[in-house]
């Protein structure tokens, strides 16, 4: 419970850039949390639980987006309207790339998120997602370059 | 400024307001214990379940109709019931040549009937063609109500082919029940007596043929196994329950 009461906030900040929406992480992340109280007892004692939960963390974020994926082709006979995007907008960079961030897969959504906001190394990075290195560095490089190119013109004042 | 720069920056600021609520603690624990609880019904539901698909065929084991009814089925002299003969002997009576171990003339290597009243005096009958086996047979379990029978069954015939005849009259009707063992049976067209076109029907999977019998009745004949052929014939109103008789014949 220190645990929670600890790293809630960095756990959940984590989850809302991972989901995209508050309520979401909210509950992926009580998901988590409860998956990780069920299962302490594979903790080694006196490490630290924080990999451990951020990896089930990731993992759910992942499985809901590929579910809910489903349900949305499923249930969607035409493809979901998307608000367009205002001049104003358009210049609002940092909201654009946030914009641009939730619409990519979940699985490179996650590795830009932990290596950029969590800041952690092409390793841990990999051991939380639970793959190689190289897919880290390739999905990194895949997901910047897509923001880049989904960002066209938003670039051009940073010079790129 | 780079990409990645202003991607942490947009990223700070999305989540700059975003604190986990007070009660994150309390309502995880609450989750667990929903799950526990879904769990446990889960568990008890699937349980119930598998006691119910297993206790249902019991049950209809022990609502299954036994051979005949003890109360119609005696001899008009008093003579054996038609009990199972699978039920041992009561301590005390007229030891029957099974019961000693012996084997019996004419009958089949089971345990097969118990011994008449009278006939506990001569002996174990000595083996060969036509002899007579006693009681009710352990391969009939069901004989519908109203009939008595109308003596021991009998054997007949030889090494090649032996044919034990049960017979009941009542007034119901009257039931015949032969089995055939022999190793020239080839079908159970081998088994009709009846003239005439036959009908074809099943008995617990095994082909049969049914046929009306001259002047009164109907049969129905199958082969039990490879060399085991049985013929049920019955009249009167026990001939509407002649397919359920035969479903009874476990030869």
């Amino acid at each position: 419970m220190e645990f929670v009461a600890a790293r809630g906030d960095a756990l959940l900040r984590t989850a809302a850039l991972m989901c995209g929406a508050r309520q979401d992480a909210e509950d992926v992340l009580q998901t988590a949390l409860e998956k990780a109280y069920r299962h302490w007892g594979r903790i080694e004692p006196g490490s630290d639980p924080e990999p451990y939960v951020r990896r089930i963390l990731v993992n759910l974020v992942i499985s809901r987006s590929r579910r809910w994926k489903v349900l949305k082709e499923i249930h969607m006979a035409r493809l979901p309207e998307r608000p367009a995007a205002s001049p104003e907008h358009a210049v609002e960079l940092r909201g654009t790339l946030m914009d641009e961030l939730r619409r990519l897969g979940p699985r490179q959504r996650a590795v830009l998120v932990l290596r950029f906001w969590e800041d952690l190394s092409e390793a841990e990075t990999a051991q939380a997602l639970g793959c190689s290195v190289g897919t880290v560095k390739s999905q990194a490089s895949r997901g910047l370059a897509r923001l880049r190119e989904r960002l066209g013109t938003n670039l051009a004042p940073l010079g790129r | 400024m780079d990409l990645e720069s202003e991607l942490r920056q947009a990223m700070a600021e999305q989540v700059a307001g975003t604190t986990a609520p007070a009660s994150l603690v309390a309502d995880v624990k609450r989750r667990h214990r929903r799950r526990k609880a879904r769990i446990h019904a889960a568990a008890g539901a699937a349980a119930a379940t598998v006691a119910a698909l297993a206790l249902v065929p019991t049950y209809q084991s022990f609502r299954a109709t036994p051979a005949g009814n003890p109360g119609t089925a005696r001899t008009a002299d008093g003579g054996p019931t038609l009990e199972q003969p699978e039920r041992p002997p009561a301590p005390g009576s007229s030891a029957s040549p099974s019961a000693k171990g012996e084997p019996r003339a004419g009958a089949s290597s089971r345990p097969e009937a118990h011994p008449s009243a009278g006939r506990s005096a001569d002996g174990p009958r000595k083996p060969g063609p036509g002899g007579v086996v006693d009681g009710l047979p352990g391969w009939i379990t069901y004989i519908p109500d109203g009939l008595t029978a109308a003596g021991p069954c009998t054997v007949t015939g030889g090494a090649e082919r032996e044919t034990t005849t049960c017979k009941w009259r009542g007034s119901a009707g009257w039931l015949e029940i032969a089995m055939v063992k022999g190793s020239g049976l080839t079908g159970p067209r081998d088994l009709m007596k009846s003239p005439g076109l036959p009908g074809h029907t099943s008995v617990r999977g095994a082909p049969a043929l049914t046929a009306d019998r001259p002047g009164s009745g109907r049969q129905i004949s199958w082969l039990a196994r490879p060399g085991v052929g049985v013929t049920v014939s019955a009249g009167g109103s026990v001939e509407t329950r002649l397919m359920r008789v035969a479903e009874g014949v476990r030869p």
